[in-house]
């Protein structure tokens, strides 16, 4: 007898397998579930097939940009620096699971002398009113979708008159409620992690056929991590309302609200309340600001004329020569240089002061994450997938620092070939012989450095789990109280 | 139809009993005054930021008078030069802006024409500094509590209009009756649209008119697609309720119905088309272009080198000959350029086109295009003002040509008499064809669900 109850199976996990058996029972709740993870999978594999073509174009397009520098052929330095280059953002492969903010920025950056240009080329641009109903992939369907589902196939379990009935005749049984509570949301959270691990096969299938690296499993890795968490925080809530209220009507209207409030409605308003908050300024008016502090400096009493001229002077005791003509270098390159360090200066302070709106912007939003989990998963799941704006803002950086670079190389090239001729002809060299000892080789995000912004959101994923599991104990005593 | 007349009465009676409602359509006028707010705030930014841009050639202009005020007398105005004048064309937004944001911000609203300029005049505007997570968020204007809210109040409201009859079981008495089941669900239907519907257009109507949006055939306009889009839901309900025997059951299908309408369908006829129709690359027209053009301005320029020095006229002309050599190099390179500029645009048109007939399918993106096109913030606003843009810039070809042609700088009171860009709007305005096609494709489906309650009438008896 004693060898017996040492092998049988704890209750709550008897009560578990139960409701496991119950849902795989249910025709609508599977019919439902295959329906979400076969589009969840086609979305997958158009995504990827999407993210191997921009990988392939992006890779063809840095091609032709070399052809198009190298066949300039002998011009002026600073001529190449207003023909500029374009260099084009890496694809990272997660973007075909979460695919974040990738519409909505630039896939490339022309690079040009005096001026730090935004990307360009969204693929949000030119489209029709449908357009706004963009946005369907695995990862909107974990997000958005999952949770729905977990609603409808555990608002009933306790709630509603059937259920009920049953209730007390289980606990008649001496079943308790606690047991009972914990026993299905096990139950339930199993289902959804059973969605989840479909979602993740799917996603390390796909992984596999582009051939990524490990990195990228790690990536997949953490962003299950985040939805496993994410997930268990709708089957908490939903199996605690489900036992708190008594009609199953009134459960499913709580949680229907709840679902739309956290996963479609703050997750708009947020946004729109964080940009009212910390506004940012509009494409000209950026460049108005910009220009008119390379002109005036930072003070507006400070003209750049002057301190050019400053520089001037400097040199000119400096080489003790009166003309700049007698300096043993060529002026014109150096004032060149003078400019793009000015210019760059001022883009660089200015945009400094537009991501602080950005992350300012973020921070409103995160705080939002107190009543919706989506606040919180949606940058962690964007960030991991290496789509989120820390991506791009890595990729600008890595492309304006290339583009100082060369500019700078360029101008260099003018300082020292001084005119021998008085400056009748127009100096000319081959660039592409200057452009090839810089290279430029943007990356996208490691894992780490994902972990290290965005660990934040995996706490309050954690602490919303937490509470959603003391809910559901609550809910427990309140039950066996009420029935 | 006094029946229904009666039915209707005596529903109505219950639904202005019904204690939810008020809260639902408070809700949905909160929602609606925030979105209308948000936008009445994007328009007022557009508008200070076409206005910079504006101002733009305004300054300029108003910096070469200042150059002619400090010119010495007999000095040649090299400044003067008609290929030197700015023009900013721009789009300013409608007056019904507030509405909704729809594609505004994905087309440029402004070009920087200079005569001598090719298509890439618009290039400075498809680039903007907002932080990208607010723009993937979607913006909360209110075509967003119209088009998706609205729906989700409305089903609240209704989800239960038979069913709970045939919960509690007093369907049986009631189909008992000498009354038919079509005319009871339509009585029941009617009544609910009108306490519902009526409240939250005059609600509609009164958030436009305090942010701003106050054309009185655009509100109209309005009325009618919430009105119709309302009704699309209502009837939708009530086919649900033929079906539902439980509540419960009739609320699960109006939430799926909502996912599927408003949720999935849209974005997973998006994602076919982008296979089947893809969007042409911009990558690749931009690499072809610049390869384009960078050839043939390298042929120019070695043609005129081996030309050998530039020869002066003597007297010389007010305009240098070499500029005008410019001007045919660039007519020539417009010219060269000019098919594959067409292939790209062909491309674009072809994959607008399939997206715009896909509406006619899909109510919740016909209402948003009808949004979209009462507050000129739909595409083909956005194209129709490219396209005058471009036309303008033609004119200042022209009219550049012609000044050229006479050798004559520009006074100063000549920029008073250069070529000035106006938007033509497109005509019809709010009952513009677009809007009356998103009209009738909405009741067109509204009137298939009607008659699926018709014929389904026998579903609703069972018990």
């Amino acid at each position: 007898m004693t060898t017996q109850s040492a092998h049988a199976p704890s209750p709550v996990l008897v009560v578990a397998r139960n409701q496991l058996r119950l849902m795989v029972r249910d025709n609508r709740l599977r019919l439902l579930a295959v329906a979400v993870v076969l589009l969840a999978v086609a979305s997958l594999a158009t995504g990827m097939a999407r993210v191997q073509a921009q990988a392939v174009e992006r890779h063809a397009a840095t091609q032709e940009d070399k052809r198009l520098w190298d066949s300039l052929g002998p011009v002026n330095p600073h001529g190449a620096v207003h023909s500029g280059r374009s260099v084009y953002a890496p694809v990272a492969p997660l973007a075909a699971f979460e695919p974040g903010l990738s519409d909505f920025l630039g896939s490339s950056v022309k690079l040009e002398g005096h001026s730090q240009n935004p990307s360009r080329d969204r693929p949000m641009e030119g489209g029709s009113a449908i357009s706004r109903f963009a946005g369907f992939s695995a990862a909107w369907a974990l997000q958005v979708v999952a949770p729905l589902l977990i609603i409808l196939a555990g608002f009933t379990i306790f709630s509603g008159e059937r259920a009920r009935e049953r209730l007390k005749q289980e606990l008649g049984s001496g079943a308790s409620a606690r047991v009972l509570v914990f026993g299905r949301l096990i139950g339930l959270t199993t289902a959804s992690l059973t969605l989840l691990g479909a979602f993740v096969a799917a996603g390390i299938l796909t992984l596999a056929i582009a051939n990524a690296s490990m990195n990228e499993g790690l990536r997949l890795l953490a962003m299950s991590i985040g939805y496993g968490l994410y997930l268990l925080v709708f089957c908490s809530l939903t199996i605690g309302v489900s036992a708190l209220f008594p009609s199953a009507r009134a459960a499913l209207v709580s949680l229907l609200a709840f679902w739309a409030a956290s996963t479609l409605l703050i997750p708009r308003i947020a946004p729109a309340i964080a940009e009212n908050l910390h506004p940012t300024p509009s494409a000209p008016a950026f460049e108005d600001a910009v220009s008119e502090e390379a002109k005036n400096g930072v003070s507006g009493h400070d003209p750049r004329d002057e301190r050019l001229l400053a520089l001037k002077e400097k040199l000119l005791k400096q080489y003790n020569v009166t003309k700049v003509e007698d300096l043993p270098f060529n002026f014109e390159g150096v004032s060149l240089e003078f400019g793009e360090k000015n210019s760059s200066d001022t883009y660089n302070r200015h945009y400094d002061k537009l991501f602080g709106a950005y992350a300012n912007q973020t921070a409103v939003q995160q705080a939002f994450s107190v009543i919706s989990p989506n606040m919180a998963m949606t940058p962690w799941s964007r960030a991991f997938a290496g789509t989120d704006f820390a991506a791009h803002r890595l990729f600008l950086r890595e492309a304006e620092d290339y583009r100082y670079e060369l500019v700078q190389a360029l101008n260099n090239d003018i300082t020292r070939n001084k005119p021998t001729d008085g400056g009748v002809a127009i100096y000319r060299t081959d660039v592409s012989e200057i452009a090839d000892r810089v290279a430029f080789e943007p990356r996208i995000t490691t894992p780490a450095e994902a972990w290290a912004a965005q660990k934040s959101n995996l706490l309050i994923l954690s602490i919303w789990a937490a509470v959603s599991l003391a809910f559901a104990a609550w809910a427990a005593t309140r039950l066996e109280r009420t029935t | 139809m006094s029946m229904l007349a009666a039915i209707t009465r005596h529903e109505l009676r219950r639904s202005l009993r019904d204690r939810a409602l008020p809260w639902l359509i408070i809700l949905f006028a909160a929602l609606a005054a925030y979105g209308a707010w948000n936008g009445a705030r994007w328009a007022e930014e557009r508008t200070d930021t076409v206005q910079i841009v504006a101002d733009e050639a305004t300054d300029g202009i108003a910096k070469k008078r200042e150059q002619f005020a400090e010119l010495k007398p007999g000095a040649t105005p090299g400044f003067a030069g008609p290929q030197f004048t700015p023009f900013r064309p721009v789009l300013r937004p409608g007056v019904m802006a507030p509405l909704s944001i729809g594609q505004a911000e994905a087309y440029p609203y402004a070009a920087r024409v200079a005569p001598m300029g090719d298509i890439r005049i618009f290039d400075a505007f498809k680039v903007d500094v907002d932080n990208p997570a607010v723009r993937a968020a979607g913006r909360f204007d209110l075509a967003f509590v119209i088009v998706f809210v609205l729906p989700l109040v409305l089903m609240a409201a209704t989800f239960d209009l038979w069913s709970r009859e045939r919960e509690r079981g007093i369907s049986a008495m009631v189909v008992s009756q000498p009354v038919s089941v079509t005319t009871l669900l339509a009585g029941k239907a009617l009544s609910r649209a009108l306490v519902l519907l009526t409240p939250i257009i005059l609600a509609t109507l009164a958030v436009l008119y305090v942010a701003g949006a106050r054309d009185l055939a655009a509100l109209a306009a309005v009325a009618l697609v919430v009105a119709a889009y309302g009704a699309f839901w209502i009837a939708l309900a009530s086919l649900i309720n033929v079906f539902a025997k439980r509540s419960t059951e009739a609320a699960l299908a109006g939430g799926a119905a909502w996912l599927t309408i408003v949720v999935l369908a849209p974005a997973l006829i998006l994602a076919t088309v982008d296979i089947i129709v893809p969007a042409p690359s911009a990558l690749q027209f931009t690499s072809a272009y610049q390869a384009q053009s960078q050839d043939i301005r390298k042929a120019q320029r070695l043609a005129r080198e081996a030309k050998g020095p530039e020869v002066i006229r003597d007297p010389a002309p007010n305009i240098p000959d070499r500029t005008r050599g410019f001007l045919k190099d660039r007519a020539i390179e417009d010219r060269t350029l000019a098919p594959l500029i067409r292939r790209h645009e062909e491309a674009l048109a072809e994959r607008r086109a399939v997206l715009n007939s896909l509406r006619l399918f899909l109510p919740a993106v016909a209402t948003q295009d009808a949004l979209d096109r009462i507050a000129g913030s739909d595409a083909d606003r956005a194209l129709s003002f490219q396209a005058q843009a471009m036309a303008f810039m033609k004119v200042t070809k022209d009219w550049m040509a012609e000044r050229f042609d006479r050798d004559a700088l520009l006074t100063s009171d000549d920029y008073d008499h250069i070529p000035k860009f106006e938007f033509k709007e497109p005509p019809a305005g709010a009952f513009q064809t677009g809007v009356l096609i998103d009209l009738a494709a909405i009741l067109a489906a509204g009137l298939l669900l009607a008659a699926g309650v018709a014929l389904g009438r026998r579903a609703a008896t069972t018990i």
